[in-house]
């Protein structure tokens, strides 16, 4: 698959988790991998590619509110977690988890399209 | 195996979507909490900026209501009528602190084990025992025979309520997305939950059991030797010589002598450390000639913190103060005309009876030499995981049996076997009080207004414009025979029953004294010449003491003055004792020479960068366990009481040769003196063990580590540790290890209605630890400072702390 498909793709997964994490519940953009996957033939490893995309929406998600909403909260929660009080660590751990709701989604929905 | 192969991911998907949306163990769950759209990242809050308009819709309204906001996060209600006042005084108190609200009650309600499983079944079953829903049943009826209380109790809960349904699960406080759970709906009997904690808090205090257990072991002349009835050294809350402005009622007859069974199994108990201290000086003692009053309850320093502050105006009302949030009203405060604050009452309200059952159904019970009929009632506890466990409470005429003869008490101080008398069970209309008492507009409305008191019983502080200064004791107070409930009573003896209460009008009180201030510090509320018995023990005289000390002698008194009266560190106990240990100490032997100099120089004051606070404390604190362990905590089984370091002061003057001086563990005999030299050695070496080699870790700060803790233990990151203060237990500054001033208020009344006043306390006023309001009064209260507290006329008073105002539209 060509460089610009891939990119494409990822815009359509990105722009259906943004809008589906806005209104529904927080693992619904997950199933709307799955579903995507589902309808739409992936020609790159579907695991990785939801998994590429969750990442991104919950990574620039998390910085969007931090930056929007300063406040000392993300330290407290590093600490709480427990990761050390490290910052980093979050959102390192927040992309994982994000990444992988969003990557076993779509690869359960690229299997049950598989002939 | 193709169908499998096409299936699988899609199963593996729901597994891992369920695992990160539950929580395993006291792990939270993590994919709701980490998702930036449903989580943690949801409760961070943005900086308020000047001016904002907010506009809420909030159905249940009877008219618009107007909030100011000022820059500490506090807000100030207008409303047209009181049903909407206090709707909107429930609805701003969840938004701020909906999850210590619920907690709280939860905790009061003995409901933990809902949300942190079996763990918590202990505590709940203690909460529940000790009657805490029971007299929370008993206290909703009282407020629901006050048509007033009534409205105000159930427009609080409405607000609450609207601001719970405005809710999405995003929106939920952090704590509820730790813990994996929602908010529930509140109500009125909430509320009373809440109020009856604070009897659980400040007036559940109970050695009975560890006084009969002295009694058995060593007789009465030793157990009423070491532990007198009013102490060595005392400046009682009303000044001696005050005269009784009432005709007493005879007092009962009493019981017989009885000795119970006692013993019990030793745990940690609660925290001796909770009192309070307020005053009010008279206007011919200030410099503007106003009165001024003050006020710090000490209670545990928790975050969220337990007070909310708050100004509520309507028609007939305009109040400013402390609130607890969980219950309408301004619980310590000040209006227009008067001001009021509270500190708690040591007496005794709270006794044991030894019951006699019939059989092993306990359906019957002896007293008065009858069989009587026992009531019965059923506790049912959800355990989180969905378990459920039930439990049957057994009540005599007296109250609830707690512990039955086979169980294991939660507390040691907690007898089996025996019911419990209190007054926090009782019927009672605090809200009524708080209702009238946030209107009073002078002396006879503020007494009036205290006629409503039960539970907990609270020395009532109190200063008007019109230029009167009072002190009421206030509460329901038991009418006993002396020392009646000091030991286990025998529950088959119909003289040992409560027969009534002293007439509140008779309750201790005092009003412009001829020495111009009023104060408490939970000592002894009156000297020997009260014609009623209150009880034996009450908090050490030092605090009462140095505040006295200082008032009879300060004059052009200001509020700065007073704040620093607050703030003050000296140590009262190491003037005492001091002089009279070095006459004791073998300097010969002493090994630590370094920390004896220290000590000798030391100014006497507490201050958290000093180190001799940290030697006298260790120094003290090893004595008493050196001279009274072997003898009064020899045995775990067999919880006792320490006689008192105003008992051990006595002797150390009096008798010295006392034969308590002698380890009796040990063959050969030991003396005062070599006591004396023992203890401050071992001190040493216990504070070294723990601080290393004298020097910068011993500094009293470090040593007494002075924490605001979330209220979830151990949740480190949402609390502040180590907070350099100084002050401690016994000192008028009394911040120790965990408890502390939790509210200091300063207000100078005024001619025209224009109150000065300031106050803080060690918290925030939202409990959300991603708000920048969560813990930025700590910093202020720490340096000792106050903020000027800003009490407005009316809605249209231009200021410019207002931050925000918020329009709440019906």
């Amino acid at each position: 698959m060509k460089k610009s498909g891939i990119l494409l793709l990822l815009i359509i997964f990105f722009s259906v988790g943004i809008l589906t994490s806005l209104y529904f519940n927080w693992y619904a953009y997950g199933i709307a991998f799955g579903v995507l996957s589902y309808l739409i033939k992936l020609d790159f490893k579907p695991f990785w590619l939801g998994f590429l995309s969750g990442a991104l929406v919950w990574l620039i998600s998390a910085i969007w509110m931090s930056q929007t909403h300063p406040s000392t909260l993300p330290e407290k929660m590093a600490s709480i977690l427990p990761l050390g009080g490290n910052v980093i660590l979050l959102y390192v751990c927040t992309s994982i988890v994000g990444g992988l709701i969003g990557g076993v989604w779509t690869l359960a929905g690229a299997k049950l399209r598989a002939k | 195996m193709k169908i499998i192969s096409k299936i699988f991911p899609l199963f593996f998907a729901f597994v891992i979507t369920y695992l990160l949306n539950s929580s395993l163990g006291s792990v939270p769950p993590m994919g709701k909490l980490l998702s930036p759209f449903q989580g943690f990242w949801q409760n961070a809050e943005r900086k308020q900026t000047a001016g904002l308009e907010e506009e809420l819709k909030i159905p249940g309204l009877q008219a618009e209501v107007q909030v100011l906001v000022d820059e500490m996060g506090i807000p100030h209600i207008f409303a047209q009528n009181e049903h909407d006042l206090y709707l909107a005084q429930g609805y701003l108190t969840a938004r701020d602190r909906l999850w210590q609200m619920e907690f709280q009650t939860h905790f009061a309600g003995g409901r933990i084990a809902e949300l942190v499983g079996e763990k918590g079944l202990e505590s709940d079953k203690y909460q529940r025992r000790m009657g805490a829903v029971y007299g929370a049943e008993q206290s909703l009826e009282g407020m629901k025979s006050d048509p007033k209380a009534q409205v105000a109790v159930e427009a609080y809960s409405e607000g609450v309520n609207k601001y719970i349904e405005s809710l999405s699960p995003k929106d939920y406080p952090l704590e509820y997305k730790l813990l994996n759970y929602a908010p529930e709906k509140w109500t009125p009997l909430k509320s009373a939950l809440f109020l009856k904690n604070m009897s659980f808090v400040l007036a559940s205090g109970t050695d009975d059991l560890k006084m009969t257990n002295i009694l058995r072991v060593y007789g009465k002349d030793v157990a009423e030797d070491l532990f007198p009835n009013y102490p060595f050294e005392e400046s009682p809350i009303i000044p001696k010589g005050t005269a009784w402005d009432f005709k007493p009622l005879q007092t009962p007859e009493g019981p017989k002598d009885f000795v119970g069974l006692g013993s019990a199994i030793n745990q940690a108990e609660k925290d001796p450390n909770l009192g309070s201290n307020n005053w009010a000086v008279a206007g011919s003692k200030t410099f503007s000639g106003m009165p001024i009053l003050a006020n710090d309850p000490h209670l545990t320093l928790s975050l969220p913190s337990i007070w909310y502050q708050i100004q509520l105006h309507a028609p007939g009302v305009n109040v400013y103060g402390a609130t607890m949030p969980g219950a309408p009203h301004v619980i310590a405060g000040f209006n227009s005309n008067i001001a009021w604050g509270v500190t708690n009452v040591g007496s005794d309200v709270l006794d044991w009876y030894q019951v006699k059952f019939k059989d092993a159904s306990k359906k019957e019970y002896f007293h008065d030499g009858k069989w009587k009929k026992t009531t019965l009632r059923i506790e049912k506890y959800k355990i989180k995981g969905g378990k459920e466990v039930v439990d049957s409470i057994y009540f005599t005429h007296h109250g609830p049996v707690v512990y039955l003869t086979n169980d294991k008490p939660f507390k040691s101080n907690i007898p089996v076997g025996h019911a419990l008398r209190w007054t926090a069970l009782e019927k009672s209309k605090e809200v009524s009080m708080f209702y009238n008492l946030n209107r009073a507009k002078n002396y006879d409305e503020y007494v009036d207004a205290l006629k409503d008191m039960s539970a907990p019983a609270q020395n009532f502080v109190f200063a008007s414009n019109e230029g009167d200064i009072a002190l009421w004791v206030n509460g329901k107070f038991p009418l006993k025979s002396h020392l009646q409930g000091k030991y286990l009573l025998d529950g088959t003896d119909a003289k040992a029953d409560w027969v009534g209460y002293i007439p509140q009008n008779q309750n201790p009180h005092v009003k412009n004294p001829s020495r111009q201030f009023v104060s408490s510090a939970n000592q002894f509320s009156t000297d020997p010449s009260y014609p009623y018995y209150l009880g034996w023990q009450f908090s050490p005289s030092e605090r009462g003491r140095r505040i006295n000390e200082r008032l009879e002698v300060m004059q052009k008194i200001t509020i700065d003055s007073l704040r620093n009266l607050q703030n003050d560190n000296f140590n009262m106990r190491a003037r005492r004792w001091i002089p009279i240990l070095l006459t004791h100490l073998d300097v010969e032997k002493v090994q630590n020479k370094k920390a004896l100099e220290l000590l000798k120089k030391w100014n006497l004051v507490n201050d958290p960068h000093q180190i001799a606070p940290t030697i006298f404390d260790k120094w003290i604190d090893v004595l008493m366990d050196t001279i009274w362990n072997d003898e009064f905590a020899a045995d775990e089984h067999i919880p006792m009481n320490q006689p008192s370091i105003d008992r051990t002061l006595l002797m150390f003057l009096q008798t010295p040769g006392a034969k308590w001086f002698d380890n009796i563990k040990t063959k050969q005999i030991e003396t005062i003196n070599e006591d004396v030299t023992a203890a401050f050695n071992q001190g040493m070496k216990d504070l070294q063990d723990k601080n290393g080699a004298l020097g910068e870790n011993w500094e009293w700060y470090k040593a007494k580590e002075t924490g605001v803790r979330h209220l979830i233990p151990g949740m480190d990151a949402l609390s502040r540790l180590k907070i350099p203060i100084g002050g401690g237990s016994g000192i008028v500054n009394a911040s120790s290890t965990k408890s502390g001033p939790s509210w200091r208020l300063v207000v100078e009344l005024s001619k025209k209605g224009n109150p000065k006043a300031y106050g803080v306390y060690p918290g925030g006023q939202s409990g959300n630890p991603g708000s920048s309001h969560y813990d930025d009064l700590i910093d202020t209260w720490a340096k000792g400072e106050l903020k000027e507290l800003l009490f407005l006329k009316d809605v249209n008073q231009n200021s410019n702390r207002i931050k925000k105002k918020l329009f709440l539209l019906k």
